[in-house]
């Protein structure tokens, strides 16, 4: 499941990193060639919306949404365990929701025919891979759910990205 | 029900929630769309989940934030930090207390690529730490240094959590940016007062200063350095936007990190992963606050918390320093970014009425938030030193921290009795 969410978060990734270039290329075409690239406003912000929430996958498999570990740092093991699967639980079901009301959307979105300004592209397709990401993280939040239950592991918290990365992977002069 | 016992009932389900644990953003969306349905009915608040969170994630004016957090990362990963340092080695050794001087420049070059006052910190720590350890340095001097200078980190633009701000409060991200430029100045230099004032005495020098070693150790830093000044001054005289400055910004840093061999691919790689990360989890916020928006409108908690404050006689210097007291105690257990997320929508309204301008009191918030990375029970700041120079205990680096709270108050003063030193550049602007 770790591999699998680590492919999961690097096409994310990779699809932060191709909206990056865009804007710049667009910005470049606009201010330098005065023919900015087709729909770079629309296809940068649905790109960035699928990567964003395929990102939510992954933070519902670590557990490093940003939240409170005040009340859980106090906490000896057993009720940690218990506070850990309650917020995972209402986290399940919010995504739930989400994901029942988003498809709704989809539909919605497919019937109206609402399309990007330059290439006439239709919304429905970004609109059902975020959709799917949204399926995704209905899955991981379920998957450390268990882990949380059943394994009694824990939620990273969410500066442990950042610190980790930072702190381990500057590298030596 | 009535709208008060709503409103009550919200806020404490809200606090319940995320003292539970639960993702600050899922607490504010599950009672924000609760509260609304308590109200209109289920029907529209569930239509709320339909809508929103599908505009938040792709609205044009927030794809700035990943792109400014993605420019941090890649600055953090191509061991920017270590060469900051460096020069502020070359710069600052001579002096008593140099090391202390130069982690501070350090913090504040780190501050100008990366919006984010933990990894500013975290990266600080494993740098500059060991080398003030080795110079003499007692541990509560060197890591309260550290975790003072790590706060330049959202005041200094760009800033993640101005970014967040200007969006809430529909203010220019751009003129939030340059607003914090003078603040984060005077930051740096009474930080840098207080190193002398308070450890200086007690602190060595260490290097004689030396033309061609400072000379040498730009070589390092100079791009980087440029690249900030170009992405300011491109805001700064209008001539791109914010967004397209922060792309900009993090394309031409992986750019330098490959010519300068810190970066590879996989390096590339692990960077946007971690970026997209931390924007997923601040975007879960994001989605959550404008749920609790639809809840807070219905309920009308800022109207009543506006006539309730304003009722109080307290001129609105004393509502100003009341608000600021709540988020320096909100500070004690809420993230700086959810902070500004959760309560800003809150206090708005009651600073709108009472005269403030919004673009300064975003440099104002962001500098009490500030105070909460710093200061106990939670201080951020303070916790991530203390997980990487894990020799020394809590209340050794607070100790330390607490002159550079003075400073940070004292500061804080300053700004808010001559607000012109927050607006006079962003007043000057295009």
């Amino acid at each position: 499941m770790n591999r699998l969410i680590h492919w999961i978060e690097r096409v994310a990734g990779v699809l932060l990193g191709l909206v990056t270039v865009l804007i710049v290329v667009s910005a470049i075409g606009r201010y330098l060639l005065a023919r900015p690239v087709p729909d770079a406003f629309d296809l940068s912000r649905l790109l960035l919306g699928v990567a964003i929430i395929w990102g939510l996958a992954g933070l519902g498999y670590w557990g490093s949404h940003i939240k409170v570990d005040l009340l859980a740092s106090l906490l000896g093991p057993r009720a940690k365990r218990a506070v850990n699967a309650l917020a995972w639980t209402v986290l399940f079901g919010f995504t739930a929701l989400l994901a029942w009301k988003i498809w709704g959307r989809v539909l919605k979105a497919m019937s109206g025919g609402d399309a990007t300004m330059d290439l006439r592209l239709p919304h429905w397709p970004f609109f059902a891979v975020i959709w799917l990401g949204l399926a995704a993280a209905l899955i991981t939040t379920l998957w450390r759910l268990w882990l949380v239950v059943v394994r009694g592991r824990d939620l990273a918290e969410f500066e442990d990205v950042e610190t980790a990365l930072a702190a381990d992977e500057e590298t030596p002069a | 029900m009535s709208n008060e016992f709503v409103a009550g009932a919200g806020f404490a389900a809200l606090f319940a929630l995320m003292l539970l644990r639960v993702p600050i953003g899922v607490a504010m969306g599950l009672v924000g769309v609760t509260g609304f349905g308590a109200i209109v009915g289920v029907k529209p608040a569930l239509n709320l989940l339909a809508q929103s969170p599908i505009r938040t994630v792709t609205d044009f004016n927030l794809t700035l934030i990943p792109f400014f957090i993605l420019m941090g990362v890649l600055a953090t990963n191509s061991g920017m930090s270590r060469e900051l340092f460096r020069t502020g080695r070359a710069f600052f050794g001579g002096l008593r207390g140099g090391l202390g001087l130069a982690s501070v420049g350090a913090c504040a070059g780190f501050a100008a690529i990366c919006g984010s006052s933990v990894a500013t910190a975290a990266t600080m720590t494993k740098v500059a730490y060991p080398e003030m350890k080795r110079a003499g340095y007692s541990d509560e001097a060197a890591t309260g240094i550290i975790a003072a200078g790590g706060t330049l980190g959202i005041l200094i633009p760009p800033s993640v959590v101005l970014a967040v701000y200007g969006y809430i409060t529909e203010q220019d991200v751009g003129a939030l940016f340059i607003a914090g430029i003078v603040p984060g100045v005077l930051a740096v230099l009474m930080y840098m007062g207080t190193v002398t004032l308070v450890y200086g005495r007690k602190l060595p020098a260490t290097d004689p200063f030396s033309l061609s070693e400072a000379l040498a150790s730009l070589r390092g830093v100079w791009a980087v350095i440029l690249l900030f000044v170009a992405v300011i001054l491109a805001i700064y005289m209008g001539v791109v936007t914010a967004t397209e400055a922060a792309a900009a910004g993090a394309f031409l840093t992986a750019v330098i990190g490959f010519a300068r061999r810190r970066l590879t691919l996989s390096g590339l790689l692990d960077c946007l992963v971690e970026a997209l990360r931390t924007s997923a989890a601040i975007y879960t916020i994001l989605f959550g606050a404008i749920l609790f928006g639809y809840f807070l409108a219905i309920t009308q908690v800022p109207q009543n918390l506006t006539q309730f404050l304003t009722g109080l006689g307290l001129g609105s210097y004393g509502t100003l320093l009341l608000i600021l007291v709540l988020f320096v105690v909100m500070g004690c257990f809420l993230d700086a970014m959810a902070m500004v997320i959760l309560m800003v929508p809150i206090v708005f309204p009651v600073i709108q009425q009472l005269g403030f301008d919004p673009i300064w009191f975003g440099i104002i918030i962001v500098m009490t938030v500030e105070l909460g990375l710093i200061t106990p029970p939670v201080g951020m700041n303070v916790f991530v030193i203390s997980s990487i120079a894990s020799n020394v205990g809590l209340p050794t680096i607070f100790r330390g921290v607490l002159p550079f709270v003075l400073a940070d108050v004292l500061r804080l003063a300053l700004l808010i009795a001559f607000p012109a030193l927050v607006m006079f550049l962003p007043a000057s602007m295009h």
